[in-house]
């Protein structure tokens, strides 16, 4: 009794352990065969779907505008007076313009678009293709010799991450300029802070980490949610579900990247 | 050279464990009509399927002209599904597509046609099907039936050599219906090959016209094939006996 218990806890635990490495297993294959099947079918010269990809980017980048604009104002005028306000008063003044960038490039702005990204496409991409699984969609794709892979997952991760490749540079142009300019047309900020200073302060390790962040954030979103819209089985009950996963494993996933590439990759230098 | 189109070899089939298929072996010549009955899950469109390609048996052989398709390279299964077409129950369309763009998708993926022969090629295929008025809308707006006309155009596009139809006349008119046994026809005498799976033996008694279609059927019972032999002949037993109660 004891020792059945005893293997069976030991066998949980293997599972628990494990699990995360299969998960991630999983997604390095359909990265891996959503390349291939686009170097195989561009080499059997098939079109490469622009419309699937552009719609994508569409959906991602054109219709998130509003809620990326809105949030990058809002977080850059809360980053430059808060910073501007508390570092003077323990002396360090000249850091405003530096630690402000730090904050708003390298950190925050990947790290909300990915968040908004994958609250608004994450879920739309599990639901979608979790759907066209249901509805047979992806059998009918097999059966005509279209590839999926190259026809279903490769579009998303080409539009996705293109299009948060695009956000995050518009987030970042709009919470610089908007969290410099409205304090200061408010009067918030002090007389001697001037833009060129801002815009002086961004190193080109930070738009390295800033492109870097973007891409892999983009590709780990379309790529868990695709993987789990095709985990769908058998079930419309297990479409949300899916959906659901595909949130929490993507903000998993872009966290891992985002201390994986903060701190170990290039680490902020220029203080 | 083999006559055969398709052979299946003692096929066995299972999913997580799960048996599916048991010994189930079928020659299907060229210009072949065979016609697949069963009740629901009794793994007639499991069968289409290791037809198709789409899976690999747990046992046993598929031949494809005489090579196994397991061992099929990757362009060549997909030449294979090229030669293919498909109509699933309900249509099976993209969605996110519209009637005309579902009906060009073969074309669009695997032909790089001049774009007025391409729109031509789709626009007889809609005219066919009388389906034209709809082809600018979205499947979701559409009505279930011109769905499977879609799907028919979809899988007629492309001069298919083999089609796999699963419980594809469900929802047609009969009208309709009878164009599409016209075009089977057609196609069978042009030595094309037809894979059909029907919903039950109830279906298959009270429409003879399968008989027009199929040369064999083949009824799936308890997972392997249990009877088979000439649609008249089928027919006949499973009226003379309770045999069709028991399918």
């Amino acid at each position: 009794m004891r020792q059945k218990f005893l293997s069976n806890l030991s066998e949980k635990l293997g599972h628990y352990v494990l699990a995360p490495f299969a998960y991630l297993y999983n997604i390095i294959m359909l990265l891996y065969t959503s390349i291939k099947a686009f170097r195989i079918e561009r080499r059997n010269s098939k079109q490469i779907p622009f419309k699937v990809i552009l719609l994508q980017a569409y959906f991602t980048g054109i219709q998130a505008l509003p809620i990326i604009i809105i949030a990058a104002l809002v977080l850059g005028i809360v980053v430059v007076v808060e910073l501007s306000t508390i570092l003077p008063k323990f002396g360090a003044g000249s850091y405003v313009e530096r630690l402000s960038i730090i904050t708003i490039v390298r950190e925050t702005a990947p790290i909300i678009v990915a968040l908004i990204i994958i609250g608004r496409s994450g879920t739309a991409i599990a639901t979608e293709i979790g759907n066209m699984k249901l509805n047979r969609e992806v059998d009918v794709m097999d059966s005509l010799g279209i590839n999926t892979d190259f026809y279903i997952v490769f579009p998303r991760i080409a539009g996705v991450t293109f299009a948060i490749f695009c956000l995050t540079i518009i987030f970042i142009t709009t919470a610089v300029a908007g969290g410099f300019m409205v304090p200061k047309f408010l009067s918030i900020l002090p007389k001697n802070a001037l833009f060129s200073k801002f815009i002086s302060s961004i190193y080109l390790e930070d738009v390295i980490v800033l492109c870097l962040k973007a891409v892999f954030f983009g590709m780990a979103i379309a790529l868990v949610s695709a993987y789990q819209g095709l985990c769908v089985k058998r079930s419309f009950t297990e479409v949300p579900k899916m959906a659901t996963r595909g949130v929490v494993n993507s903000i998993l996933m872009c966290f891992f990247l985002n201390v994986l590439i903060s701190l170990y990759i290039l680490p902020v230098s220029g203080l | 050279m083999t006559e055969h189109f398709l052979e299946l070899k003692n096929v066995h089939y299972a999913v997580d464990g799960r048996e599916i298929l048991r010994n189930v072996s079928l020659n299907i010549p060229y210009g072949y009509g065979i016609m697949l009955v069963g009740k629901n899950n009794s793994g007639k469109s499991s069968l289409l399927k290791l037809c198709e390609g789409q899976a690999n048996p747990t046992g046993g052989e598929i031949l494809l002209k005489g090579a196994p398709i397991a061992k099929l390279s990757y362009i060549q299964l997909q030449n294979y599904h090229r030669s293919a077409g498909t109509v699933f129950e309900g249509g099976a369309l993209i969605n996110n597509m519209t009637v005309y763009d579902n009906v060009a998708l073969p074309l669009r993926y695997h032909e790089r046609l001049p774009q007025a022969e391409m729109h031509s090629r789709v626009q007889a295929q809609l005219t066919c099907m009388q389906i034209e008025q709809y082809a600018g809308q979205l499947p979701a707006g559409v009505p279930a039936e011109v769905k499977v006309r879609t799907s028919f155009a979809r899988a007629f596009i492309a001069n298919p050599q083999i089609l796999f139809l699963d419980e594809p006349f469900t929802l047609l008119e009969p009208q309709m219906l009878k164009f599409i046994l016209v075009l089977l026809k057609k196609l069978k005498h042009d030595r094309k090959t037809v894979i059909l799976a029907a919903m039950n033996t109830g279906s298959f008694l009270a429409a003879p016209f399968y008989k027009e279609i199929a040369d064999e059927v083949l009824i799936i019972n308890n997972n392997t094939i249990s009877e088979r032999g000439k649609p008249e002949d089928i027919r006949n037993k499973l009226l003379a006996d309770d045999f069709a109660f028991n399918v």
